[in-house]
C-alpha cells in the first residue's frame, strides 16, 4: 500500500477530530447504531474529495460533509420534518463541537487510553499490552502466554477495532446549542 | 460493544496480519487489491492503523498498565501463593548474633554471579530460593548449621524456607538481614541498601555502628533503606511491591519516575548504555510504565515518538538531547 499525501493529510487532520465528529452525530440522528456506519461514509466523502483538493480548512469541510450527509438520509428516510432540516441547516458547526484540543490532549489522552485498554476482555488486553506496552512481536507474545500465533492474530484484529472506538470515548459530554435549546433529532417524527 | 462492519473486520485481519510480519508477495498483492478496492476500505483501514499506532505512545504515558506476569511463572512462581500468606500477621524475626568475622564462613560458600541483563535463580539444599537479578554477585554458605549469604553487588529476592534454629541472614557491607521464613529482595548500591519485604518480616541491623541504630523489624509490605548510621522504613503497597519485584519477570515499572533515574536503571540492565544530560530540565521528564529492562532501544525510540527528543546512537551509547 503506497501512502499519499491524502492519506497523511486524513491521518493526522480528519481522525483527530472524530471524538468530536461522533459527539456531533450522536446528537443529530437518533439512531445511535447507524453512527459507526455514518461515520465511514463521511470519511469516504471527504477522503475522495481531498484527492481531487485537500480543502485548506479541515474541520469545517468535515463537519460540511457530514450535515450534507445527513440530509441526504434524512431526505431518504421521509419521516423527517422541514423543521428538523433547517434545524441542520441553522447548526453553526464552530459553535457547538468542542475542539479536539479542548477535549483531550496528551498525557490526559493517553491515560484514557489506558482506561481503554483496561475495558478490554482479559485475553484481547493482555496481547494488546503485551504486544503494545513491552513492545513484543506477536510471536513472542504467542509462546508468552502459551497460546497460537494465530489466536495472537485473532485478538489483535479485535484489540485494534475496540481501541479505534474507545478513542471515540476520549471526548467530554458535547456542549448543547449556545442558546440552551437542544438540538433536535433528524429522523424523530 | 463491537457494531457488525464486515469493511471492518477485514481491515482489522490485515492489520493484524501485518502486525505480525511483513506480508509475503502473495498476501501483499491481496492487501493491495483489497484497499485499490474502494475508499471506504481504504479510510476503515487508515483509520484503524492509526489507532493501533497511537497505542504505542503507552509505553512512554505516566500510568501504562501493568502486565500480568507471564503466564508460565504466575503458574508456578510465589506470587499466587503469597496472597493469602499476605493476610495473616508477620512472623517475628529473631536477632541472632553472628561473628563479624570479614569473610569467614564463606571460603566455603557457594558463589553465584549473573552478567548485564541476566537472572538467575539459584536453590539452595536447605529448600530455599535465590534468584539474582541483573549484574549480581554473592556468596551463600547454607548446610545444617550455618544459613548466610553475603551481597557482593546487585539485587537478589530472597524466598527461605522457614527453620526456627537456624534463621537466614544475607549480610551486604556492614548490614545485615535476620529473617525468618520470608520473601524479601535486598539491592546493594554502594553502600546503601534497600530491603523490600514481600511476606513475613526480617530485621536489618547496622553491625558498624549498633549503638547508633537500633535494629529495625520490617515488616511485611513495606522497604527500608539502609545506609551507614541511617535505617528509614516506608510502607508499601501490594501493587509497588510487586512493581519493584518486575525485574523478576524481566520487567522495569515506573510511576512517575524522572527520566534521569529510569536512564540509570536501565543501564543496570544494558551494556548499551543511555546517556541524559547532567544538567537541565530534560532528566526531570516523568516517565511512568511497564519496559522490557533489556530493549534499551525500544524505550530510547520512544523517548524519540513521545516525548520529540533526539536520540543519537552510536552502538555503545544512546545519547539523548533536545
Amino acid at each position: 500500500m503506497n501512502r499519499s499525501a491524502v492519506d497523511l493529510w486524513f491521518v493526522e487532520e480528519v481522525l483527530p477530530l472524530e471524538a468530536a465528529l461522533t459527539g456531533y452525530l450522536r446528537r443529530k440522528w437518533r439512531e445511535v447504531s447507524e453512527i459507526p456506519d455514518l461515520r465511514q461514509e463521511i470519511y469516504t466523502r471527504v477522503y475522495e474529495a481531498a484527492t481531487v483538493a485537500i480543502p485548506e480548512m479541515t474541520k469545517p469541510f468535515l463537519f460540511m460533509t457530514a450535515r450534507n450527509l445527513l440530509i441526504d438520509r434524512a431526505r431518504r428516510a421521509q419521516v423527517v420534518s422541514i423543521e428538523t432540516v433547517i434545524d441542520l441547516e441553522d447548526l453553526d458547526v464552530a459553535d457547538t463541537v468542542p475542539n479536539p484540543e479542548q477535549s483531550a490532549v496528551g498525557r490526559e489522552a493517553m491515560r484514557l487510553l489506558q482506561a481503554a485498554i483496561n475495558r478490554l476482555p482479559p485475553r484481547c488486553r493482555e496481547v494488546t499490552l503485551l504486544r503494545k506496552v513491552h513492545g513484543l512481536p506477536q510471536r513472542d507474545v504467542a509462546r508468552r502466554m502459551g497460546i497460537s500465533e494465530s489466536t495472537v492474530e485473532q485478538q489483535v484484529a479485535k484489540g485494534v477495532r475496540l481501541i479505534a472506538d474507545a478513542m471515540i470515548d476520549i471526548v467530554p459530554e458535547p456542549v448543547t446549542g449556545r442558546f440552551g435549546r437542544r438540538p433536535r433529532k433528524v429522523g424523530q417524527p | 460493544m463491537m457494531e457488525h462492519d464486515p469493511i471492518e473486520e477485514q481491515a482489522a485481519r490485515w492489520l493484524a496480519r501485518q502486525d505480525a510480519g511483513p506480508l509475503d508477495a502473495a498476501a501483499k498483492a491481496g492487501f493491495d487489491a483489497w484497499i485499490a478496492t474502494s475508499t471506504r476500505h481504504r479510510v476503515t483501514y487508515l483509520r484503524l492503523e492509526a489507532a493501533w499506532q497511537r497505542a504505542d505512545q503507552l509505553r512512554v504515558t505516566r500510568q501504562a498498565p501493568v502486565l500480568p506476569p507471564p503466564r508460565a511463572s504466575v503458574a508456578r512462581g510465589p506470587w499466587r501463593r503469597w496472597a493469602p500468606a499476605m493476610a495473616v500477621a508477620a512472623a517475628v524475626a529473631l536477632v541472632v548474633i553472628i561473628p563479624a568475622l570479614d569473610d569467614w564462613p564463606f571460603a566455603a560458600g557457594q558463589k553465584f554471579s549473573t552478567g548485564v541483563g541476566d537472572r538467575y535463580t539459584a536453590h539452595l539444599q536447605d529448600g530455599s530460593q535465590i534468584e539474582l537479578n541483573t549484574d549480581t554477585r554473592l556468596r551463600a554458605s547454607v548446610d545444617q548449621t550455618t544459613r548466610e549469604v553475603r551481597l557482593d553487588k546487585g539485587e537478589a529476592f530472597f524466598e527461605v524456607v522457614h527453620d526456627d534454629k537456624h534463621p537466614f541472614v544475607v549480610i551486604s557491607g556492614d548490614l545485615r538481614i535476620v529473617d525468618v521464613g520470608t520473601k524479601f529482595s535486598v539491592r546493594r548500591d554502594g553502600d546503601r541498601l534497600e530491603v523490600v519485604v514481600a511476606e513475613g518480616a526480617v530485621v536489618v541491623e547496622d553491625m558498624a555502628h549498633p549503638n547508633d541504630v537500633a535494629p529495625t523489624l520490617v515488616t511485611q509490605l513495606s522497604a527500608a533503606v539502609a545506609q551507614p548510621k541511617a535505617i528509614r522504613k516506608s510502607p508499601r503497597s501490594e501493587e509497588q511491591v510487586r512493581d519493584a519485584l518486575g525485574w523478576r519477570h524481566g520487567t522495569l515499572v515506573f510511576t512517575d519516575r524522572p527520566l534521569r533515574e529510569v536512564a540509570a536503571e536501565f543501564n543496570r540492565y544494558n551494556r548499551k548504555q543511555l546517556v541524559v544530560p547532567a544538567e537541565g530540565p530534560m532528566g526531570d521528564i516523568r516517565i511512568g510504565g511497564s519496559f522490557e529492562a533489556t530493549n534499551i532501544d525500544a524505550f530510547a525510540r520512544l523517548l524519540h515518538s513521545g516525548f520529540g527528543l533526539k536520540v543519537i546512537d552510536d552502538g555503545r551509547e544512546i545519547r539523548i538531547s533536545n
